[in-house]
């Protein structure tokens, strides 16, 4: 009566502690999906990440208006590979990437990095009490869960010339950071870049001065940026305009430059050609690189404002029809940019 | 027809509808691949090596970026895993029939280069001369053409002598002349030059062994820009026996009225003369030229050269997984896809090759050429086998495309097998494209318990196309209202299906109802913030709704 007493016993403090070791998230689905055809199955358990990946550019990739017209509503199939590709642990770390058929609307979702040949999960840890079996992974680290997409524009390799991958601080370290700075609360799962202005602004410095013979100038530099700037073939700019300085300088309005002025003038274009364009060189600022760009111009000899702006399509289209203008039609770029930075440049 | 297809169903009503998820039915990892998966071979290096050909070595090698992973916490980025495998410099893609052939070339008379050189001079000093140059040309062809050959491919040469060379060439034209006119058609930066140079490839479209030039002007047609120069290369690809330069023709010539038009008009109806065999054609003449090439009427009069087979295995290569950039995987895709029907036996046999990025985009190759390949039927018929999910449910949408009359009974086979859910969802949209799919196999999928939106909605698809009562079609229609209103699932892929209905829909309030869905989506060329896409779908919803309440 003992022994069963105490096998009872032994059995209800077993139960207890696991029920204590378990996490709610653990016993809030205790069984196995017969199988993994949604990343929406994720979200029961992983909302906080869930929410997150909802509101960023990889879940919005298949939806994104821009890419469905541009791609003539996915007709144009040659986008589907990086748009809605099969999970990268299938394909392998590192290698081109390959579309998949089903699921296409979730776009670049919780399967397409978390999901392995075998069925569970790559995860921190592991757990198989959970339903979701994660299985620890340390390569969901690795700047190879990237560049199956990424380094097609040769992000990847631009960032290998940096710093950056001398010390390890791959992708995740700018684009996934931790929650509160530690481990302990996992990454964000929005995975901020070039859609995300302020990361933009934290990528380069803009600075304005006037040499000893009065010619205003400006330099950019790549301080942060992890690759070049901007990092993408044909798509992202980032353009450089001037114009005398407005008497009403300090008041500035909503796209933050100086309200009222004139028109802007266009001054420097950065930017990777697509690969038909061969009558237009490449300058696309490196990591580490600065560049001055001198505004030589009689109405520069008064105070100049500088603005640089940040575009993620290669034209700036009409407002009100939408199609694309050429660069010196263009007065006012803030109806189709945003402002990275901006510097004035006092009269001489 | 519909009622054997009905027939047909009944064992597999099980494949979609209730009972056919959950129970024990897929274990958590449904093992890779169907049952009796065909076995693969290095189909590619087989056949390479038969024509005498290498791989193509791509701008970003994968094996270059494999040997240098590594880049965790911890780890050194100098340790390569593989064997490292230094980047070749100089290994930009290598135009195809240059390429292809892998020849060492023979060194050059003197006498030869002196006589072309003469000749050039000659017709540049009057133009008077050209005549009795091109006669000298004509009689000396044989021995002239490795120097007319070289000379073109002399980059420093002026334009002005290229172009009488090219005149040369057009009334001589050869094998190795060929192939050196479809390198500056690809490479040369002057648009008249490139122009010249695919108007001096039409006759050579008679000649033996320049079959290869095919591939090089399909990768113009991707990418040219002047008009002239498209011009001539869609008629210089009619000449060897692809017309697919003939939709740019006519969009060229259905444009404004200016000389490009009225060249691009003269050009279309030239092919569409030589196609049918007579002087005397109309638009139904040309109309018919077009549908006979796309649904592979329309064909090589000969077998393909070794030559042109090699430049399509070559291009069969840059789809392998060694090339990491997609953009030349994109080409591939371009150039392989615009062949005409012979090249559907080559696809099909490429659909054997162990590399599942080859045998996957083979079948979205095969899926792009539509009828015109139909020949790879067969091979797509057993691919829906295939060990890879990717690569299966590929196939399915490829046979539908192919094939779309007789793809229903391998389709249907292969749904009865339980397949993983990706290549159902893709066997169900592929069915839904076959005009005999039955409705309650589609509905059984649409009315499944929990079935995730892809399904439905791939469904729902083939639902639309078929004679769906109005209580089946007002059902599906809801949904997909419903669909469109939502942040998750796929909106989009929602409203483009009830945009084609729409387009469609016949009896009252039809005009009226196009003309308000019309009203809400944007205005000429602007695209909607996601803000705007939201709210423009949710008003399209609920005019769908107020329509199927009044109409119905």
């Amino acid at each position: 009566m003992r022994i069963v007493l105490g096998i009872i016993v032994l059995l209800l403090a077993s139960w207890f502690f696991s029920a204590l070791i378990g996490t709610p998230e653990e016993t809030a689905s205790a069984q196995t999906p017969a199988e993994w055809v949604s990343s929406e199955q994720c979200r029961e358990c992983h909302s906080q990440i869930w929410d997150e990946w909802a509101s960023s550019p990889h879940a919005n990739s298949w939806l994104n208006e821009d890419v469905r017209v541009q791609s003539d509503q996915f007709a144009n199939k040659d986008c589907i590979d990086c748009h809605a590709p099969r999970p990268i642990f299938e394909t392998g770390l590192g290698e081109r990437v390959l579309p998949r058929s089903a699921r296409r609307a979730e776009g670049v979702d919780c399967l397409t990095c978390h999901l392995l040949p075998d069925g569970k999960m790559a995860g921190k840890i592991d757990n198989p009490r959970a339903a979701c079996q994660p299985t620890t992974r340390r390569e969901l680290q690795r700047v190879e869960m990237c560049s199956g997409c990424h380094d097609q524009h040769k992000t990847v390799q631009q960032w290998k010339a940096t710093p950056f991958a001398e010390h390890n601080e791959g992708c995740m370290e700018c684009h996934m950071p931790y929650r509160d700075g530690t481990p302990k609360s996992g990454r964000f799962h929005t995975m901020p870049g070039g859609h995300y202005i302020e990361m933009v602004r934290s990528a380069v410095t803009f600075m304005g001065e006037r040499d000893g013979a009065g010619v205003p100038s400006v330099t950019i530099a790549n301080v942060r940026g992890g690759h070049s700037y901007p990092t993408d073939e044909r798509s992202r700019a980032s353009d450089i305009w001037w114009r005398p300085l407005p008497e009403d300088a300090d008041t500035l309005n909503e796209a933050g430059v100086a309200a009222g002025g004139g028109a802007w003038r266009h001054l420097h274009r950065i930017r990777d050609p697509y690969r038909h364009e061969k009558d237009i060189e490449s300058t696309l600022l490196h990591f580490g690189e600065s560049r001055t760009l001198t505004i030589e111009d009689p109405d520069a000899v008064g105070g100049v404002e500088v603005a640089l702006v940040y575009k993620r399509s290669p034209y700036y289209r009409d407002p009100q029809t939408g199609i694309a203008r050429k660069i010196d039609a263009v007065t006012n770029p803030f109806e189709d940019a945003e402002l990275v930075h901006r510097v004035t440049v006092a009269p001489r | 027809m519909r009622l054997r297809a009905a027939l047909a169903l009944v064992p597999l009503l099980g494949a979609c509808g209730p009972g056919a998820e959950g129970g024990d039915a897929a274990p958590a990892a449904a093992p890779a691949g169907a049952p009796g998966a065909r076995p693969t071979r290095d189909v590619l290096d087989a056949t390479l090596a038969e024509l005498g050909v290498s791989r193509r070595k791509g701008v970003i090698s994968a094996r270059e970026l494999r040997a240098n992973r590594g880049l965790m916490p911890g780890e050194s980025a100098d340790l390569p895993e593989e064997g490292d495998a230094p980047l070749d410099a100089t290994s930009a893609p290598t135009l195809d029939p240059a390429g292809a052939s892998g020849a060492a070339a023979e060194p050059l008379d003197p006498e030869m280069v002196e006589f072309r050189d003469g000749l050039v001079g000659m017709a540049l000093s009057d133009p008077r001369y050209l005549k009795t140059a091109l006669a000298d040309v004509v009689a000396t062809s044989e021995e002239l053409s490795p120097s007319m050959a070289a000379g073109l491919r002399e980059r420093a040469r002026p334009a002005d002598e290229l172009k009488v060379l090219m005149q040369f060439a057009r009334a001589a034209p050869s094998a190795p002349v060929a192939a050196a006119l479809a390198e500056l058609t690809l490479t040369h930066d002057d648009p008249t030059v490139r122009a010249f140079a695919s108007w001096a490839l039409v006759p050579a479209g008679e000649t033996e062994g320049s079959g290869a030039v095919v591939t090089t002007l399909l990768r113009r047609l991707k990418y040219e820009k002047d008009t002239q120069a498209l011009i001539w290369a869609a008629r210089a690809l009619a000449s060897h026996g692809n017309l697919s330069g003939l939709a740019a023709l006519s969009a060229i010539a259905s444009g404004p009225a200016s000389d490009d038009a009225a060249a691009a008009n003269q050009q279309f109806y030239e092919v569409v003369r030589s196609t049918v065999g007579r002087e005397d054609v109309a638009v139904e003449d040309a109309n018919g030229v077009m549908a006979d090439w796309a649904s592979g009427s329309v064909d090589r009069p000969s077998p393909a050269p070794d030559a042109l087979r090699a430049s399509v295995w070559r291009l069969i290569s840059d789809l392998s997984g060694e090339h990491f950039q997609l953009r030349g995987v994109d080409d591939a895709r371009f150039i392989l896809s615009r062949l005409g029907p012979w090249a559907a036996a080559e696809l099909g046999a490429a659909l054997e090759d162990e590399d599942d990025y080859v045998r996957l985009h083979v079948t979205q190759v095969l899926e792009r050429m539509g009828q015109r390949g139909g020949g790879a039927a067969p091979s797509l018929r057993l691919a829906l086998r295939d060990q890879s999910d990717a690569v299966a449910g590929a196939a399915a949408e490829a046979l539908a495309a192919v094939a779309p009359e007789a793809c229903l009974p391998a389709l249907l086979a292969r749904l009865e097998e339980a397949p993983p859910h990706e290549v159902r969802v893709a066997i169900i949209r592929a069915a839904g494209r076959s005009a005999t799919v039955p409705a309650p196999l589609l509905l059984g999928c649409f009315r499944e318990a929990g079935a995730p939106t892809d399904l439905r909605l791939a469904a729902a698809a083939g639902l639309l196309g078929t004679d769906l009562g109005t209580g089946d079609e007002n059902e599906v229609l809801n949904w997909l209202a419903e669909t469109m209103t939502r942040p998750f699932g796929d909106p989009a892929g929602a409203e483009a299906l009830v945009g084609a209905w729409v387009a469609k829909v016949e009896g009252s309030g039809g005009d009226e109802l196009r003309a308000a869905w019309s009203d809400f989506g944007p205005k000429q060329a602007i695209i909607h913030t996601a803000d705007q896409a939201r709210a423009r779908r949710s008003g399209r919803a609920a005019l769908l709704q107020a329509h199927l309440t009044v109409s119905r």
